[in-house]
């Protein structure tokens, strides 16, 4: 999985413009992805090392190095999650898509993005009063409101449903369904 | 009805028994068709993940923490200010009082209605090797303190060198040596076997920390009047014999300590208070109001 | 009731719905049956993504993820080819040394498996060993970590428990040991059996002697991670974060491989891996919250109590629950679940809650590469892109040998009490 790159070049060359156009989709919902998963890292990685020399060194430490995680944490795995879910990588168990035959396994494929999209929308759709509710937590140290942090649930499971419906799409136009292309994109 | 009431506490902490008397109270006041499910030890996620819950409808009530309360309430952190109160009894009288109540308009602005303080115990400092009994024994300790804004400034006033660490990081940041000591009260040093490796504990009690009994407003205004009194009779009620435990529970931490080889001294209060006093300074520039009410109960 | 959540649980994930989705499908119909607020979701999902320790998950992989993008990994095999290459299996039997090296330093089975996993598995199956035999070496001896002080799990049992966590740390090296040591036996037996090639090092430590100079950084990493936790540098979680300096002053100074693409690489490699791995969690967390809520736990706890008269009976039927529990949830979450629960009953018959401890922690583990929920039998499958079948047929040894060190610990309370 890791050193995989295969965002890219699925949907092949001489496809639709309407299938390149989902390609493109999904191929920015990985790189912006991966993007941010890469920059929470980063930023979390400097603070820690900082603090904990700083510790060792002078013993003292930077006060919001032990709460910028319960922003960026969530951030970090929002995008993995998005990135995950555009290159088809989410961990599944599919014994069944195996004793399919292609059509029936294009059906399957087709159900199981429409159950994604479902559970995607119910999530979205009942975070309303969490999100409401964090408007009025401040983290102590950074002073900012935890609403940013529960953000991140919006951009994983709205990424989630859109990469979904472009499966959708895509398998009526004929192309690839991600998550059911067992060689190399499933994790079971 | 069924109503949750969720906490952080593991059995055999004096909060875990108040919220398991909390919820046959309530349901013996309510009578026929109400029950109350009590679910502890941070099974309904940890404290400020209860306040979003409570807040949000997920969950009724919660047994809460003074720090993450002020995350909501900022006025709330103010009852940690430095040597304020003498004693448990004192601070308990202050904020049954109109403290109380002043905080509690500011918490159901933010949707959440403070039912009542119970105790969280008095914070002490233990430390590896030495006791602390005067500021100048305890300038340049490397010492352990949650990400608590008020708790940090409280040492850096001291001349400490303070840096926060994660609960759970810190009996192996102690085992490795990173700190010097920590501070904490008597309940939890004991329980997380912290005394076993810092043994000299200095009876500091320089912040008093309370446990804010939250409903959401959401479950508290839909409740009839006779069902508010039933809520706020349980909260006094268990928490009254909470804080008698917690009374006897800390006279009895420090002699099986004492048992356990485990070193006490009492600190030089005035000299510590004197120390403090920068501390209120920043804190009544930003809450002049809340600041002079907690001075004046706290000082009759 | 969970009912529900359990039928729509397994009918999603037989249908081949995401692990993640599954569990929240399922949650979701609970809810709405129960008539319970939705909010629940949304919430729970968050919780996992607050805990400080948890952030040792991320840096750990990219650590690895790191070291081994460059020649590091292949010094770091070398080595172990020079120590065990020459039985049958070697480099079967170099998992189960760096699980226990690696593994013992880092508290987190689910960061071993994937730190040794994307360096090993790959070498393992150019010497054709099958896929499915280097996932399940790699499932099952990460989990030696967790036994191994300093242990994540271990310290949350202490918390919730009211034990010392020295004496767990003490009491967790032996059974460690005992779990390595079986493991190490099994790859032997399989090796033998399957005639896999023993894996020396070509030309031996002749060879080996113009790249020494090179290795050593390789050789002072476990020393690095060891000596930085146990002499008071640092936490864990902060470890993991110098882990990775360590792996980008090694590759960048020592054998200048680091580049800009490759740390690119791998820090979305990180974020997907995260992602995909902490996804699961959360969605487990949300299960967690009914079963609370159901009080299924409280239920449990009073049945085994009245159903069983002698203590042995009750040990066999904490275990027996925890086998379950394991298989669907998460070793943190599971600890913190049952932990509390479980003293009371071992107080109950008593039982030295140190013992009970290790008990807890030995049979939660196996639930880390037991389907439906195993995350270190997914993260191991994934690497080796074995199917989850092939993964569990090749598993069953290690199942054998870890039910065998879990009865002992079970019975045995000299194991874990000096
Ligand atoms: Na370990
Ligand atoms: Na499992």
């Amino acid at each position: 999985m890791p050193g995989q790159d295969r965002g890219s070049g699925n949907g092949g060359g001489g496809s639709s413009p309407l299938i390149r156009a989902t390609t493109l989709i999904r191929t920015t919902f990985d790189v912006v992805g991966r993007s941010i998963g890469a920059a929470c890292l980063i930023v979390m990685f400097a603070a820690l090392l900082a603090n904990v020399t700083l510790r060792y060194a002078f013993g003292t430490g930077i006060d919001w190095a032990y709460e910028i995680h319960s922003l960026l944490l969530p951030w970090l795995v929002a995008g993995g999650i998005v990135a995950a879910a555009a290159r088809g990588q989410n961990i599944a168990i599919t014994l069944l898509p195996d004793l399919l035959t292609p059509r029936l396994k294009t059906v399957l494929g087709i159900a199981i993005h429409v159950v994604i999209v479902a559970i995607s929308l119910a999530v979205l759709w009942s975070s309303q009063p969490i999100l409401r509710a964090s408007q009025f937590q401040t983290l102590s140290a950074l002073g900012v409101t935890q609403i940013w942090g529960y953000a991140s649930l919006v951009f994983a499971f709205g990424g989630m449903a859109v990469i979904s419906c472009l499966n959708i799409l895509r398998s009526f136009l004929g192309a690839d369904v991600m998550g059911l292309d067992l060689e190399d994109s499933s994790f079971s | 009805q069924e109503v949750i009431l969720a906490h952080g506490a593991n059995p055999g902490n004096p909060r875990f028994e108040a919220a398991e008397r909390w919820g046959e109270i309530f349901t013996e006041c309510m009578g026929e068709g109400t029950s109350v499910n009590v679910a502890p030890s941070a099974t309904m996620g940890d404290d400020v993940e209860m306040l979003t819950s409570a807040t949000a409808g997920v969950i009724n009530v919660t047994a809460n923490s003074q720090g993450a309360m002020s995350q909501i309430v900022p006025e709330i952190g103010l009852i940690g200010l430095p040597f304020l109160f003498e004693d448990l009894e004192s601070a308990w009288a202050v904020l049954d009082g109109e403290v109380g109540d002043m905080l509690d308009e500011r918490a159901q602005a933010a949707g959440l209605k403070i039912l009542g303080f119970w105790d969280n115990g008095i914070r002490h400092v233990s430390h590896m090797s030495k006791t602390v009994p005067t500021p100048a024994d305890i300038s340049g300790m490397k010492i352990r303190t949650p990400p608590d804004q008020m708790t940090i400034d409280i040492f850096n006033a001291l001349g400490a060198a303070p840096a926060p660490l994660a609960f759970s990081e810190l009996p192996t940041a102690l085992q490795s040596g990173v700190f010097d000591g920590q501070e904490n009260p008597l309940t939890n040093i004991y329980t997380s076997k912290i005394h076993e490796i810092t043994p000299y504990i200095t009876l500091t009690g320089h912040k008093y920390e309370s446990t804010p009994v939250v409903a959401g407003m959401w479950w508290w205004s839909g409740l009839d009047e006779a069902g508010q009194q039933c809520a706020l009779d349980a909260t006094s009620q268990a928490g009254e014999e909470q804080r008698q435990t917690s009374l006897e529970q800390n006279q009895n931490l420090r002699e099986t300590m004492e048992g356990e080889g485990v070193t006490f001294e009492e600190a030089d209060r005035a000299a510590y208070q004197e120390a403090t006093a920068p501390v209120y300074d920043t804190y009544a520039e930003r809450f002049p109001e809340v600041v002079e009410a907690l001075r004046s109960a706290a000082g009759e | 009731m969970t009912a529900p959540l359990v039928w729509i649980f397994f009918i999603l994930l037989a249908g081949a719905v995401p692990v993640a989705h599954a569990m929240l499908g399922g949650t979701a119909a609970a809810l709405l049956l129960e008539g319970r607020p939705m909010a629940v979701i949304a919430q729970r999902l968050y919780t996992p993504t607050q805990s400080f320790p948890m952030l040792a998950i991320p840096f750990f992989i990219l650590a690895g993820s790191l070291m081994m993008s460059g020649r590091f990994g292949v010094y770091l095999v070398n080595i172990a080819r020079l120590v065990v290459g020459h039985f049958k299996g070697g480099l079967g039997q170099v998992s189960i040394i760096g699980s226990v090296m690696f593994g013992g330093v880092s508290g987190s089975a689910v960061a071993d498996a994937s730190a040794l996993g994307n360096a090993l598995i790959p070498v393992q199956k150019e010497e054709g060993y099958p896929a499915g035999f280097s996932a399940a070496i790699n499932s099952a001896s990460s989990t030696v970590s967790v036994l191994i002080p300093p242990s994540i799990p271990l310290i949350l049992y202490g918390l919730v428990s009211n034990v010392s966590i020295i004496d767990l740390f003490v009491a967790g090296i032996l059974p460690g040991v005992m779990l390595g040591l079986g493991m190490f036996g099994a790859v032997w037996f399989v090796a033998y059996r399957t005639n896999l090639p023993r894996s020396p090092l070509a030309g031996g430590f002749r060879a080996f002697r113009s790249q020494i100079w090179m290795a050593i950084p390789a050789l002072l990493m476990p020393v690095f991670v060891i000596g930085t936790l146990r002499f008071g540098i640092a936490t864990p979680t902060e470890v993991s974060v110098m882990a990775v300096a360590y792996a980008l002053i090694v590759s960048g100074v020592i054998y200048r491989d680091l580049t800009l693409t490759g740390i690119w690489r791998a820090l979305g490699d990180t974020a997907v891996m995260t992602g995909a791995v902490l996804f699961i969690i959360m969605a487990s967390s949300t299960i967690q919250w009914i079963l609370t809520a159901e009080q299924v736990p409280q239920a449990l706890t009073e049945w085994v109590i009245g159903a069983f008269s002698e203590p042995w009976m009750v040990i066999l039927a904490l275990n027996l629950v925890m086998i379950v529990v394991g298989a669907f949830l998460d070793l943190p979450a599971a600890v913190l679940l049952l932990g509390p629960l479980f003293v009371t009953i071992g107080q109950a018959i008593g039982l030295d809650p140190v013992q009970l401890g290790l008990m807890m922690v030995v049979n939660l583990s196996i639930g880390l590469y037991t389907p439906p929920v195993g995350t270190t039998l997914f993260i191991s499958a994934a690497i080796a892109k074995a199917g989850i079948g092939e993964t569990m047929r090749a598993l069953l040894p290690f199942y054998l040998v870890a039910l065998i060190v879990l009865l002992l610990i079970s019975y045995v309370p000299a194991l874990t009490i000096y």
